[in-house]
């Protein structure tokens, strides 16, 4: 049951339907109807994979309870370590197990040694990825004392299993989601409808924007070396678009169908395009991995290391980012992709040009200036970056990097077809369109309020509705589905 | 917002939703059969998929001809298409159609695979009863043809929504520019790692179905093998013989019809194929003119009836 | 209490490196201007070594207001 099939819409229609007809006294039998729905949905993909999250959600709910009982101390220290350790160990062995191999036996080649490697069939489980940082974050909230360890199983597995967003997150803290379990809710009309906005929204930037584009990216990405500059620079623009629309789709259709349920999830995207320095940037994309990959090890490391300044920071900032180009995939593309975030975030730490230069400019339209060039800058360089996480090994991304730079002449590449080039290119005017009525406010993110009159609005969303019937006829998953 | 505000809301939305969708499929929908000539008044009617849409041009053909054409030729489309197609065509132009001209080429039995897409090529026509019936017992997913019956714009996809879109700007050139890469087809042939053809029975007894269909409407059908890159021709000559043969024994049936085959017309002008199965803008052009001055040549056959 | 407002408010002042500051028990990163997670960490340990005091992590969760803050400083001293 993807997102964007009608069978998810059917699924969703009967689930909130029958959510909201189950008397809310309690929070318990809503919890419990939650628990088999999600359970439900995940085993529609592979029941395999049901076990597992049953499995790791099991650990997490014992442990933390566990750990909340020890006084401070080694047990206690020991109790997560050990939680840790097994809920990490089923997300390396699924993930992580052929890749090490695999460079172990080049590694060991390279100094002489030659071995029989063996790689396994596994397949990943989806979502994998995106639930042990849940879990793991809230037996690290537990540690921490940031909440009490819950004691209800129902709450619990329903939280962690939440089938809104099992497959691609956002993912949850327990201090936000958990807490909302914990509490009944009364059926708002207001969020219904913000909640049907943000899924239509959504459904809108995946099949229509997202899965348009990819035709035209894979073709180039497939054969690099055919195209010249401009188009390799142009693909990677429009690939960092591909990648915006469809994880903030997918993320989109997520929070908007937890709010037909009355829960308010994580923020996952923010205007991303509209940053001003990488910092800023991070602030605003897959928001919930980073204050995730921030909270529990940017933080933690920073602090211990707070004695040594800026090389402390810098220190955190290359590891944190190295883990998150690992947790994206197993494969060098993504290390590279996470390193070199990670080194224009210390460039800017170490520059700290905020305080040097944006401060003391008095000239309001210098400031202007300087902020829209920041942003330019800002949205070309992740570009760049982002073709080392598109590109099919380290050595293509290189190849097109390198092409890029060497400015050879030519014009861009139309594609197959030049409808479809201008259509391509109009949709991607429209998400800006959007997305600037976003920034200044005339539309709200969440879509809960709009100073847009109605007769602007309501055709407007009839005709996303109409456009999805029209472009939205792909059965491609979502990019994020991979990790 | 309370409840029943909520719902009124959600009603008024679904209307203004309806009437937006009808009136954008009605639009398309004049747009798609504009570009297929499928209300005009024609001559001829031109039937198949690709290498006749863009192997001839219309406007050249109607110039040299003085004779009105209708191409109703769509990408990948099966015999059994052809012929609901046929039927839809004949449905809505009953009057003075003069006969048939049939794409044929090498591959015109092999149709597995194809049947996917052709569902998408007809559900644009769905208002006409011909390709409702039809659509209904070929769509699999009833969900899926019910959602086209309901939103008229889910009726079409990237590829129709063109074809409506340059009827209403009446854009009709289908020109392609580009010269095939034979080396790349010959390793291609060389590493056995291209179309082969097959002769599938169920498509053969729907051609022969074609050609009764027309004997019984009494129309005349013009059977065209268009040109095919050389390269592929010398890949599985055996098969295309055969397939030439069937093809005879079954054209055969209704004594008005006549087969033309151009398949190694050009077998020394690579240069005028955009693929190894379609030609180019220069090969457009030269084809369709050897194609019109036999067409003249043999008009008064086809007004003898 | 007020003791260590008076000590902090020029700690605040050379961090943030705004000489208007004021903090009260209510204050906030978000009343700030600046005050970010690596400002907070600058600020953090400027303040263990002006009270030669050591936090934890664990305390730096629990730090959401300039009183928080405060209370936390006041229990580091004492032990």
């Amino acid at each position: 049951m993807l997102f964007t099939s009608v069978n998810y819409f059917i699924f969703l229609l009967l689930i909130v339907v029958a959510y909201w007809l189950i008397p809310g006294r309690t929070p318990f039998y809503r919890n419990l109807f939650l628990l088999i729905a999600n359970y439900f949905y995940y085993t529609w993909w592979d029941w395999r994979f049901s076990f597992l999250l049953l499995v790791l959600s099991g650990i997490a709910f014992g442990s933390a309870i566990l750990i909340s009982k020890s006084p401070e101390g080694n047990r206690r220290k020991y109790l997560l370590i050990i939680s840790l350790i097994l809920i990490f160990s089923s997300l390396f062995f699924f993930k992580y197990y052929n890749f090490f191999i695999e460079s172990l036996g080049i590694a060991l080649a390279g100094i002489g040694f030659s071995t029989q490697t063996r790689i396994l069939g596994i397949i990943l489980p989806l979502g994998v990825s995106f639930y042990t940082f849940q879990l793991s974050g809230y037996i690290l909230d537990i540690y921490w004392e940031k909440r009490e360890a819950e004691r209800n199983p129902v709450t619990f597995f329903a939280f962690s299993s939440f089938f809104p967003l099992i497959l691609s997150g956002p993912v949850e803290r327990s201090t936000n989601l958990l807490k909302q379990m914990n509490t009944v809710a009364r059926i708002n009309w207001d969020d219904i409808a913000a909640g049907l906005k943000m899924i239509l929204w959504g459904l809108f930037k995946k099949l229509v924007i997202a899965d348009n584009l990819s035709a035209y990216i894979n073709q180039v990405y497939q054969g690099p070396s055919g195209y010249n500059s401009v188009t390799l620079f142009f693909t990677a623009m429009l690939f960092m678009v591909q990648l915006y629309a469809d994880f903030s789709g997918y993320s989109d259709i997520a929070i908007g169908s937890a709010k037909l349920l009355g829960f308010d999830l994580i923020k996952n995207f923010n205007l991303p395009f509209f940053a001003k320095s990488f910092a800023d940037f991070w602030r605003k994309w897959h928001i919930s991995l980073t204050t995730w990959l921030f909270e529990y090890i940017f933080n933690p490391l920073n602090f211990t290391l707070r004695k040594s300044k800026k090389a402390g920071i810098v220190i955190s900032l290359f590891t944190t980012f190295f883990i998150s180009g690992l947790w994206h995939g197993a494969a060098w593309t993504f290390i590279i992709w996470g390193l070199l975030h990670g080194t224009m975030l210390s460039v800017e730490v170490i520059l700290n040009l905020k305080k040097r230069v944006w401060e003391k400019v008095t000239s309001k339209i210098l400031k202007d200036f300087i902020s829209i060039a920041s942003t330019a800058f800002i949205f070309i360089t992740v570009s760049l970056i982002s073709v080392f996480f598109k590109a099919n090994s380290a050595g293509d991304a290189f190849y097109i990097i390198g092409k890029i730079f060497s400015f050879s002449s030519g014009s861009v590449y139309i594609g197959s077809s030049s409808v479809t080039f201008f259509l391509n290119i109009l949709v991607v005017l429209f998400l800006l369109l959007i997305e600037i009525l976003q920034y200044r406010k005339i539309a709200s993110l969440n879509f809960s309020e709009t100073r847009l009159p109605i007769w602007i609005r309501w055709p407007g969303y009839a005709s996303l509705i109409i456009c999805i019937f029209l472009f939205g006829k792909t059965t491609a998953g979502f990019i994020y589905f991979q990790f | 917002m309370t409840a029943k505000r909520f719902f009124n809301g959600i009603f008024l939305f679904l209307i203004l939703l309806v009437v937006l969708d009808r009136i954008s499929g009605a639009v398309l929908e004049y747009g798609i059969y504009k570009h297929f000539d499928l209300h005009s008044n024609v001559d001829y009617l031109v039937l198949g998929s690709s290498p006749a849409t863009l192997d001839l041009s219309k406007a050249l053909l109607e110039k040299r001809t003085g004779k009105k054409f209708a191409f109703y030729t769509q990408l990948g489309v099966t015999t059994e298409d052809r012929l609901i197609m046929l039927k839809h065509f004949l449905s809505i132009n009953k009057s003075k159609l003069k006969g048939v001209i049939y794409e044929l080429t090498p591959h015109i039995f092999t149709c597995k695979g194809l049947s996917e897409n052709s569902n998408q090529l007809l559900f644009p026509y769905m208002n006409d009863k011909v390709i409702r019936d039809y659509l209904k017992i070929k769509c699999q997913s009833k969900l899926e043809y019910y959602e086209r019956v309901i939103f008229s714009t889910s009726r079409f996809n990237e590829m129709t929504l063109n074809f409506a879109v340059r009827g209403i700007i009446n854009d009709r050139t289908n020109l392609k520019f580009g010269i095939v890469d034979t080396i790349g087809l010959q390793k291609e042939i060389k590493a056995n790692n291209f179309w082969k053809i097959t002769m599938d029975t169920d498509c053969i007894n729907t051609f022969r179905n074609t050609v009764y269909f027309l004997k019984q409407r009494q129309l005349n059908g013009t059977f065209v093998f268009f040109p095919v890159v050389h390269i592929l021709t010398t890949a599985e000559p055996e098969k295309i013989k055969s397939v030439e043969q069937r093809v005879q024994e079954i054209v055969k049936i209704n004594s008005g019809n006549q087969l033309l085959n151009y398949t190694i017309l050009f077998k020394d002008s690579t240069n005028l194929f955009f693929d190894h199965l379609h030609l180019n803008v220069d090969g457009q052009k030269e084809f369709t003119l050897i194609f019109s001055k036999y067409f003249i040549q043999v008009k008064s056959s086809f007004n003898q009836k | 209490m007020n003791d260590i407002i008076s000590e902090l408010n020029p700690i605040f002042r050379k961090i943030f490196n705004n000489d208007s500051i004021e903090i009260n028990d209510t204050t906030t990163a978000g009343d700030i201007d600046g005050w970010d997670s690596l400002t907070h960490l600058d600020l953090i340990s400027t303040i263990e070594s002006h009270f030669n005091i050591k936090f934890r992590l664990k305390d730096l969760a629990k730090m959401n207001t300039v009183g928080s803050m405060i209370i936390i400083i006041q229990e580091k001293i004492a032990s």
